[in-house]
C-alpha cells in the first residue's frame, strides 16, 4: 500500500428520508495529524465516518480523494484496502469468539498457515494479536472468550483490529465513552505515537477537554452543515461551543445544601457471586447519590445484584412504604423503580421499534383502557412527544425507528423512557453516555426538577465533573467494597480518590 | 472454581453417553458387545452425517428443515441413477452430493437473495423434494441388489469385524470437524452466526458465508444419503423420514445454539446424535415398547436443554475477573 499523503472529502452529501444528515461538506487531513470532529447530538459525525469506513454511500455530487485520486469506497474492504480503519460507536464484536479471532476477524483468509493451505495459523494469529495488544499496554488474554471482557476491555480489542488492519486513517467515533481514566491516557499515549508516525486520525468526541489536548484541528457540524473548521491553537472552548450549539450552555449548580429527609431505601450487606461485597448505604427522599469507582470495581454490578437482575448472594433491602421503612422483596421492589442500564444495544432499547414504543415500553399499563386493556396510542404519541422535547431527541417524529437516531439520541430516549414511569426511585447507569454537552445541562436540570418533587436517584458515573455537580453525596466503590462515602460539602478529586488509594497501599503492603 | 464448574458442563454430552451405555448395559442383554454397538453406528450414520450437515446451517442461524429430504432426494437419485442407467457406484454418489449441494444452493438463492424466512423456505423445499422424489420413482422401493452389496458387507476382521462403511463415516466427521475448526471458512461462519451485523461492518461479505454454509449442508446431507441407501441396500420411499427433527434436536443436544454462532461437529454434533441412537437401540434391545423410544428421546432433549441454558447463562451472565480493577487513574498517584 501506498503511503498516503491526503484525504480530501469535497461536497459530500447524505440524505436518509426525511433528514439530510450531511449537506456539502468538505474538508482536508494530512498525516501526522488528529482532526478533532465535534457537533451535538445527530449534527452527522457518525454518519461522516460511515461515509468514509464504507458502512454509507454519499449521495451523488460528492467526492473523496486520497493522494489526489478519487476513490470510491464501496464497502467496509475496501475502506480496510484503502488503508482506512474505524473504530466504531457502539462496539462491534463476536461475544462467543475468542479475543484473538475478534481483533482479526475481518480477514480470516490472509491467516492461512501458507498461500495454498486451507487451515488457519491460530498460532500466528494469537502472536500477532498479543503484539497489538502490547502495543496497546493492555493485559487482556487473546486466548480468552470475549464474553468475559468488560466493555472498556471490548474497546480495546476494536482499537487492536484498527491496528491489525494496518490502516493509515484511523477513524475514533467516541472512543472514550466507556474507557476508565488510566485507559484513556493510554489511547492519547497511542493516538500520540501514531501521530508521530504519521497516520491521519479523525477523532469524535463530546469530551471537549479531550479535543483540546489531542487535536491540532477541529472541524464543527451542525445540522449536517460545517459550522466551523479551525486550528486548535486558534479558538478556546467557548468559541467551540458557540460553532457547536448557535448559542452558550448556561452552567448550572443545585442550590446549597438541601436538609435532610427521611430515608426511602436502605442497603444492607448486598452481596453478588463475585462482585459486590457487603456494600450498604442509605438513600433519602429526594437525594442524588452517586456511586463512583473505577471502571470494573464493581457499581453496576452492585445495581444488577440489588435489583435482581443478577443473583444476590446475600443483603436485605428496606423500602419506605406508608411511612415505615419495611424489608422488601426485589420483585415487590421493580414498581417503584427504573433502571437505566449501561448497555445501550443490549439492554437498553428495543432497537427496531419506534421511539414511541420504546418511551412508553417503561409503563405501558398507563396507556390502557381500563376495561378491555386497549391502548390509546393517541396519548402515547402525545406524552412521548413531549418528553422527546424534554430531553431533546433529534428525529423526525416519535414514529421514527429507535436504530435510525445518533448514538447519542438513542441515550437520551433511553432516558426518556424512565422519566415517563417516573418512579420513586431511579437508578441510572452511565446516564449521558455519548450525550452533548448541550443536552447533558438539560437532562441534568430535568434530573435537579425531579429531585426537587421527591424522587430519588442512585447514579453511576465515570465522569468526575458531571458526578460532583450532579450528586448530593457520593460513596465510593473499589474491588466491590464500599471505601468512602464524600457529601456535598467535601467534594473533590482527591476526596473521591482518597479511599481508592489507601486501598492500594493496603495491598502494596 | 467457576472454570471446573463450566468444564463439567462442556462434558456433559459424555457423561450423558456413558450412562445411556451403562444403564443399557446393565438392564439389557449383550447390549455392550463390539458387534451391536458397531450396527447402531453404522445403521445411525445417516442420522449422524445428516447432523453434521444441519450444524452448517444451524451455525450460520438456519434453521434448515430440508435436511432430511436432501439426504432422500441424493439417496433416490443415486440409487435410481444405478439401477436404470447402470451407472458406476461412485459416479452415481458424485451426482448425489452434487443435487445436495445444488438444493442447498437453491435454499440459499431464496433465503439468502430474496431473505425469505428460512423455516419456511425449507419447509415447502422438503415438501416439493419429497414429492418429485416419489414421482421419479412411481412411489415404489427401487433395489439396489449388487450395486452395492459388497459395499455394505465389506467388514475389518482385525478390528472386531468392525464394518467398512464405519471408515467412511469417521472420514466424513473427520472432515467436517477440521473445515469448522482449522479453516478461516469455519471462522467466518461463527462470526456470521454470532451477529451477523457486525460481521458485515467489519467487512466480511455475510452473504456469500451463508450460501456456502448451506451449499455445505447440502453436499454432507446428500453424502448421507448414500450412506443411507447402501446401509439398506434398497430406496424406500418412507426413507430419512423426520430425520430434520432428529438431526435439529441431536445438534442441539450437542451444544449447537438455535441462534448461530456456537457449537461444534465433533464432539457437539456427533455425540449429540450418537446419544439419540443409543437411546433407541438399547430400548429396542430391552424390548421396550417401540412408542415409547420418541417418548424418552423427547425427555433427553428437555435434560439436555435445560443443560444448554445452565451452560449459556454461567457463561453470559458474570463477567470472568478483570484486570481493570487493579489500576487506579495515573493522576491519582502521588
Ligand atoms: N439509517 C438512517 N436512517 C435515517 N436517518 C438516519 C440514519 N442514520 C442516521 N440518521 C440520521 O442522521 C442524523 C445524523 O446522525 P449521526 O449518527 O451522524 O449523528 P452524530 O453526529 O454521530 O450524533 P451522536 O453524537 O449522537 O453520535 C441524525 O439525525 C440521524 O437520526
Ligand atoms: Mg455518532
Amino acid at each position: 500500500m501506498e503511503k498516503i499523503q491526503s484525504l480530501e472529502l469535497k461536497n459530500i452529501s447524505k440524505s436518509f428520508p426525511g433528514v439530510k444528515a450531511l449537506s456539502d461538506v468538505s474538508f482536508s487531513a494530512y498525516p501526522g495529524k488528529v482532526c478533532g470532529i465535534v457537533g451535538v447530538n445527530g449534527a452527522g459525525k457518525s454518519t461522516m465516518m460511515n461515509i468514509l469506513g464504507g458502512l454509507l454511500q454519499p449521495d451523488e455530487g460528492g467526492k473523496i480523494l486520497i493522494n489526489g485520486r478519487e476513490v470510491m469506497i464501496e464497502n467496509p474492504k475496501a475502506a480496510t484496502e484503502l488503508g482506512i480503519a474505524f473504530i466504531q460507536q457502539e462496539i462491534q464484536v463476536f461475544d462467543t469468539m475468542h479475543v484473538y479471532e475478534n481483533v482479526l476477524a475481518a480477514d480470516f483468509d490472509k491467516w492461512r498457515k501458507g498461500k495454498n493451505s486451507l487451515v488457519l495459523d491460530r498460532k500466528a494469529m494469537k502472536k500477532e494479536v498479543q503484539k497489538h495488544l502490547d502495543a496497546l499496554g493492555s493485559n487482556i488474554d487473546v486466548d480468552a472468550p470475549v464474553y468475559s471482557l468488560t466493555v472498556g476491555e471490548k474497546q480495546l480489542l476494536q482499537i487492536a483490529r484498527a491496528l491489525s488492519e494496518g490502516g493509515q486513517i484511523l477513524l475514533f467515533d467516541e472512543p472514550t465513552s466507556s474507557l476508565s481514566d488510566n485507559e484513556i491516557a493510554r489511547l492519547f499515549e497511542i493516538i500520540n505515537k501514531l501521530k508521530a508516525q504519521g497516520y491521519i486520525i479523525f477523532y469524535i468526541s463530546h469530551f471537549l477537554d479531550e479535543i483540546f489536548s489531542l487535536c491540532d484541528n477541529v472541524i464543527v457540524l451542525r445540522d449536517g452543515k460545517k459550522t466551523g473548521d479551525a486550528l486548535i491553537s486558534d479558538i478556546d472552548k467557548e468559541k467551540l461551543v458557540g460553532m457547536m450549539l448557535g448559542h452558550m450552555v448556561e452552567g448550572n449548580a443545585r442550590s446549597g445544601v438541601r436538609a435532610q429527609s427521611e430515608v426511602v431505601l436502605k442497603a444492607e450487606h448486598i452481596s453478588g457471586v463475585r462482585l459486590p461485597k457487603d456494600i450498604s448505604f442509605e438513600l433519602h427522599k429526594g437525594e442524588i447519590l452517586g456511586v463512583w469507582g473505577l471502571l470494573g470495581s464493581g457499581r453496576s454490578e452492585l445495581f444488577n445484584a440489588m435489583l435482581g437482575i443478577d443473583k444476590m448472594m446475600g443483603g436485605r433491602i428496606y423500602y419506605r412504604e406508608n411511612g415505615r421503612l419495611e424489608e422488601i422483596s426485589q420483585k415487590k421492589l421493580y414498581p417503584h423503580i427504573g433502571y437505566l442500564t449501561e448497555g445501550r444495544h443490549y439492554d437498553g432499547l428495543f432497537l427496531d421499534m419506534s421511539i414511541k414504543s420504546n418511551i412508553t415500553s417503561s409503563d405501558i399499563g398507563r396507556f390502557a383502557s381500563k376495561f378491555l386493556g386497549t391502548l390509546n396510542t393517541k396519548k402515547e404519541a402525545v406524552e412521548s412527544r413531549s418528553l422527546m422535547k424534554q430531553v431533546n431527541v433529534k428525529a423526525t417524529d416519535e414514529n421514527m425507528i429507535v436504530s435510525k437516531l445518533s448514538g447519542g439520541n438513542q441515550q437520551k430516549v433511553i432516558i426518556a423512557k424512565w422519566f415517563l414511569k417516573d418512579p420513586d426511585i431511579l437508578f441510572m447507569d452511565e446516564p449521558t453516555k455519548g450525550v452533548d454537552i448541550g443536552a447533558k445541562a438539560e437532562i441534568q436540570n430535568l434530573i435537579f426538577e425531579k429531585s426537587e418533587k421527591g424522587m430519588s436517584f442512585v447514579i453511576i458515573s465515570s465522569e468526575l465533573e458531571e458526578i460532583m455537580s450532579l450528586c448530593d453525596r457520593i460513596i465510593v466503590v473499589y474491588e466491590g467494597r464500599l471505601v468512602g462515602e464524600v457529601s456535598k460539602a467535601d467534594f473533590s478529586k482527591d476526596s473521591l480518590m482518597k479511599g481508592i488509594v489507601s486501598q492500594e497501599e493496603k495491598h502494596a503492603d | 472454581m467457576r472454570t471446573k464448574k463450566i468444564d463439567i458442563l462442556s462434558y456433559s454430552n459424555y457423561i450423558v453417553l456413558a450412562i445411556i451405555l451403562i444403564v443399557f448395559a446393565i438392564g439389557g442383554n449383550n447390549f455392550l458387545t463390539l458387534k451391536s454397538i458397531y450396527a447402531t453406528i453404522n445403521n445411525g450414520s445417516p442420522l449422524i452425517i445428516i447432523t453434521c450437515g444441519v450444524t452448517f446451517a444451524l451455525l450460520v442461524g438456519v434453521i434448515d428443515l430440508s435436511v432430511g429430504a436432501i439426504g432422500y432426494a441424493a439417496g433416490v437419485a443415486a440409487g435410481l441413477l444405478m439401477n436404470r442407467l447402470d451407472m458406476p457406484v461412485a459416479l452415481a454418489f458424485l451426482c448425489g452430493i452434487a443435487l445436495g449441494v445444488f438444493i442447498g444452493w437453491v435454499n440459499s438463492l431464496f433465503i439468502v437473495k430474496f431473505k425469505m424466512n428460512p423455516m419456511l423456505v425449507s419447509l415447502g423445499m422438503m415438501l416439493i423434494i419429497r414429492a418429485i422424489a416419489r414421482i421419479f420413482t412411481d412411489d415404489k422401493t427401487v433395489t439396489l441388489g449388487d450395486h452395492v452389496s459388497a459395499m455394505r458387507k465389506a467388514r475389518v476382521a482385525a478390528l472386531g469385524g468392525m464394518p467398512m462403511l464405519m471408515f467412511g463415516l469417521i472420514a466424513v466427521i473427520i472432515v467436517c470437524t477440521f473445515v469448522l475448526r482449522h479453516t478461516p471458512f469455519g471462522s467466518k461462519l461463527l462470526a456470521v452466526g454470532c451477529d451477523e451485523k457486525v460481521a458485515r461492518r467489519i467487512g466480511i461479505n455475510t452473504d456469500r458465508i451463508k450460501t456456502a454454509a448451506l451449499m455445505t449442508c447440502g453436499g454432507v446431507c446428500g453424502i448421507a444419503g448414500c450412506f443411507w441407501i447402501v446401509t439398506l441396500g434398497s430406496v424406500v420411499t418412507t426413507g430419512l423420514n423426520s430425520y430434520e427433527f432428529l438431526a435439529i434436536a441431536a445438534a442441539v443436544l450437542g451444544g449447537t445454539s438455535l441462534l448461530g454462532g456456537r457449537g461444534s461437529i465433533y464432539p457437539g454434533s456427533v455425540l449429540g446424535a450418537l446419544i439419540l441412537l443409543f437411546i433407541s437401540s438399547g430400548m429396542s434391545n430391552m424390548g421396550v415398547s417401540i412408542y415409547a423410544i420418541p417418548f424418552v428421546r423427547g425427555i433427553i432433549i428437555f435434560i439436555a436443554m435445560y443443560v444448554d441454558s445452565l451452560r449459556t447463562q454461567s457463561m453470559l451472565k458474570t463477567p470472568m475477573s478483570t484486570v481493570q480493577a487493579k489500576s487506579a487513574p495515573a493522576a491519582a498517584k502521588p
